[in-house]
């Protein structure tokens, strides 16, 4: 089941790059790229503490898509 | 366990069977060849020469290493510059020079015991040297780990654990993040499997040269031993996860 994300979208919108929210989240600028390019899908820990950063819904970061 | 499973499980054993006794047969013809005198003379050669092949495996390895090291410190530097889009790319490359300096580290070390301690007190006058060689070449390889990881460590400041304490494993693990820790965790998956199947190898290996070529019981032991430190520790740690 493909997990679509729109963490680069929301990412811009707050203006900031992969390293500052790779600290705000306490992970490493390559984790957020990971994210970012879909190469990993991180844990619901991870995906409520991006949401609190962007002030968001998880769902507007996150959705998958059925097959 | 079905009839599928039986045939097949059947044909392995007899393929496997066939095999052994190829290599067994293999062994015992070596053996009436004379073989044992090569055995001895590529260990006279070796003790004729201890100290070039030590330094043989200092310029082949660790050297490299240390290259290899400060060539991913001089790729690192370039990502203060560099675009989001050229980061991945820099750090990917940075990442496969300290990867490939650490492998050749760990290698030079083995070899370093090896040489140390198949040539110990046999290589005559030249054993001060030997001994000599040896140290430095252990100080360097803990000096080169514990450069890669203070350099690691001074770019990336979430990096915990003292490399010169017994506890830096279990720290530096706990500082990772998710997926970095995912990676190792896959990595160390990978790895035990590799190391059963050697380890397997090893103990049919050295029970047939045991047969074949009398070298005695003890690889055979210390080969199963491993085997067995290897099973339990996987079955200990995936137990206690439980």
């Amino acid at each position: 089941m493909p997990l679509i994300n729109m963490l680069k979208v929301q990412r811009a919108k707050l203006g900031i790059n992969q390293a500052d929210l790779g600290k705000l989240a306490g992970v490493s600028r390559q984790t957020i790229s990971l994210i970012e390019r879909g190469d990993y899908n991180p844990s619901i820990t991870l995906v409520l503490k991006l949401a609190e950063i962007f002030g968001v819904a998880v769902e507007e970061i996150f959705s998958y898509e059925e097959e | 366990m079905n009839k599928k499973s039986i045939i097949k499980m059947s044909i392995m054993t007899i393929i496997s069977a066939s095999v052994g006794a190829v290599v067994a047969i293999s062994l015992l013809k070596l053996s009436d060849s004379g073989a044992g005198s090569y055995v001895e003379d590529i260990q006279t050669f070796l003790l004729n020469h201890a100290i070039e092949l030590h330094v043989l495996i200092i310029v082949s390895l660790l050297i490299p290493a240390l290259f290899l090291y400060i060539k991913g410190k001089k790729v690192h530097v370039k990502l203060a510059n560099a675009s989001e889009e050229e980061m991945d790319a820099i750090e990917k490359l940075a990442s496969k020079y300290f990867d490939l300096s650490v492998t050749l580290n760990g290698v030079f070390l083995t070899l370093n015991f090896m040489v140390f301690g198949t040539l110990y007190n046999q290589a005559g006058d030249q054993m001060p040297i030997i001994i000599a060689l040896f140290m430095i070449g252990s100080v360097a390889v803990s000096s080169l780990e514990i450069a890669i990881v203070r350099f690691m460590q001074k770019n990336d400041s979430r990096l915990k654990g003292d490399p010169t304490s017994m506890k830096f494993e279990k720290d530096f693990l706990g500082s990772l993040d998710e997926a970095e820790q995912l990676k190792v965790y896959k990595a160390g998956y990978n790895s035990f499997k590799v190391t059963k199947l050697t380890a397997l190898v090893f103990v049919i290996l050295t029970i047939l040269f045991n047969v074949t070529l009398e070298t005695g019981a003890f690889p055979v032991f210390i080969s199963c031993l491993f085997l067995l430190v290897n099973i339990w520790s996987f079955s200990y740690y995936g137990m206690k996860e439980n």
